[in-house]
């Protein structure tokens, strides 16, 4: 059944679909992933799937193997997808398996992968009273009086 | 989860209280401590209790307080302070698709009590998420047992056992040829690849899959 626990979120950026896969990932929940992540493709006509794995504590065949088929579904439908943010020991454990992702490119992080599909930033300095705006001083004074309550 | 050394279920699991309260209130303060002690022992109220579990609820409210590297140093030394010989094994009864998840997550926190490297805690859960998806798989469930190798080696050993009708193309997979339906063909061979030993026995009865990881 599809409740909200086992729902991960689809976010579109810039045309391009962003999915953070996190924690403990099981099958029932990859199954209506794919599911998501086709519907959302189809019905904005993304420009490229990024799938963000840094949140992910493991990774086995299985779920390798359902988001290689992910990557292939979305390049059927003219989506390139590119996986992102594999940690040290999951790369290892999945390269000692003999388990590879052949159908999707991969980066190291979620900016390269943006990147590699087409995304550039223009990042400017940011002074320091741009970064509050007017609603912010007021929750900053009520911070501190709370840390001042709590001692 | 069955606690293989048979203690009586609920609230008096033999563990000392106040040796976990004396580790915790070193990292949180006793206030702390003590509410952290309750909430896990009311989260786990009902179940077997075995000092793997409890502890692993007791980092979990810990991490609020303190960071990832510190929280880390608290398992290892709530494990000893739990119990300075060893810790005990865990054993799985491996049925439906959710239980494949409750398999990695207690060798993940089997390995968390050992304080063992993120490479080999990778390495067990992988082993063990592939054993487990086999039997839902293929053989209609079956058992897995989770323990630290005997005399003292330093090494986890996993046993999952079912009652199957036996692997009947097994020098197939072997040989990497074999790609299945659901997944890479790569449950068997990979688990083997990951593994310092591995040993399988099947047939038309059932299997067994013996494997040790070194840490």
């Amino acid at each position: 059944m599809k409740t909200f626990e086992n729902r991960i979120p689809v976010i579109q950026l810039w045309q391009r679909i962003v999915v953070p896969l996190q924690g403990d990932v099981t099958d029932e929940t990859a199954a209506f992933l794919v599911d998501d992540v086709l519907r959302t493709i189809r019905d904005t006509s993304a420009a490229g799937l990024v799938i963000d794995v840094t949140g992910m504590w493991t990774m086995d065949s299985h779920l390798c193997h359902v988001i290689a088929n992910l990557a292939a579904a979305a390049r059927l439908m003219g989506t390139p997808t590119v996986i992102c943010g594999m940690s040290a020991p999951i790369a290892m454990t999945l390269q000692t398996m003999g388990a590879d992702f052949r159908l999707a490119q991969t980066a190291l992080t979620l900016e390269d992968a943006l990147e590699r599909l087409g995304v550039s930033a223009v990042v400017s300095e940011l002074e320091p009273e741009d970064a509050f705006d007017d609603a912010m001083p007021e929750t900053i004074t009520s911070t501190a009086s709370f840390a001042k309550s709590a001692d | 989860m069955t606690d293989l050394r048979g203690k009586p279920p609920g609230g008096s699991s033999g563990l000392d209280d106040a040796a976990l309260l004396a580790v915790l209130a070193r990292y949180v303060g006793t206030a702390r401590a003590q509410g952290i002690l309750l909430r896990a022992r009311t989260e786990l109220r009902g179940r077997p209790v075995n000092e793997t579990q409890l502890i692993t609820r007791l980092v979990e409210g810990m991490r609020m307080f303190v960071g990832e590297a510190e929280s880390r140093r608290a398992y290892a030394d709530l494990t000893k302070a739990a119990s300075p010989k060893t810790v005990e094994a865990i054993e799985i009864e491996v049925k439906i698709e959710a239980d494949i998840a409750r398999a990695r997550l207690a060798a993940r926190d089997i390995c968390m009590a050992l304080g063992t490297s993120p490479l080999i805690l990778q390495k067990l859960a992988t082993v063990v998420s592939e054993l487990a998806r086999n039997q839902v798989l293929y053989a209609g469930g079956g058992k897995l047992v989770i323990r630290p190798c005997p005399n003292g080696k330093r090494c986890m050993h996993v046993v999952g056992s079912d009652k199957g009708g036996g692997i009947k193309n097994l020098p197939e997979i072997m040989s990497g040829k074999y790609k299945s339906r659901s997944g890479l063909g790569l449950g068997i061979l990979g688990t083997k690849r990951l593994s310092d030993k591995f040993e399988i026995e099947t047939g038309p009865t059932g299997t067994r899959i013996e494997v040790e990881v070194n840490y």
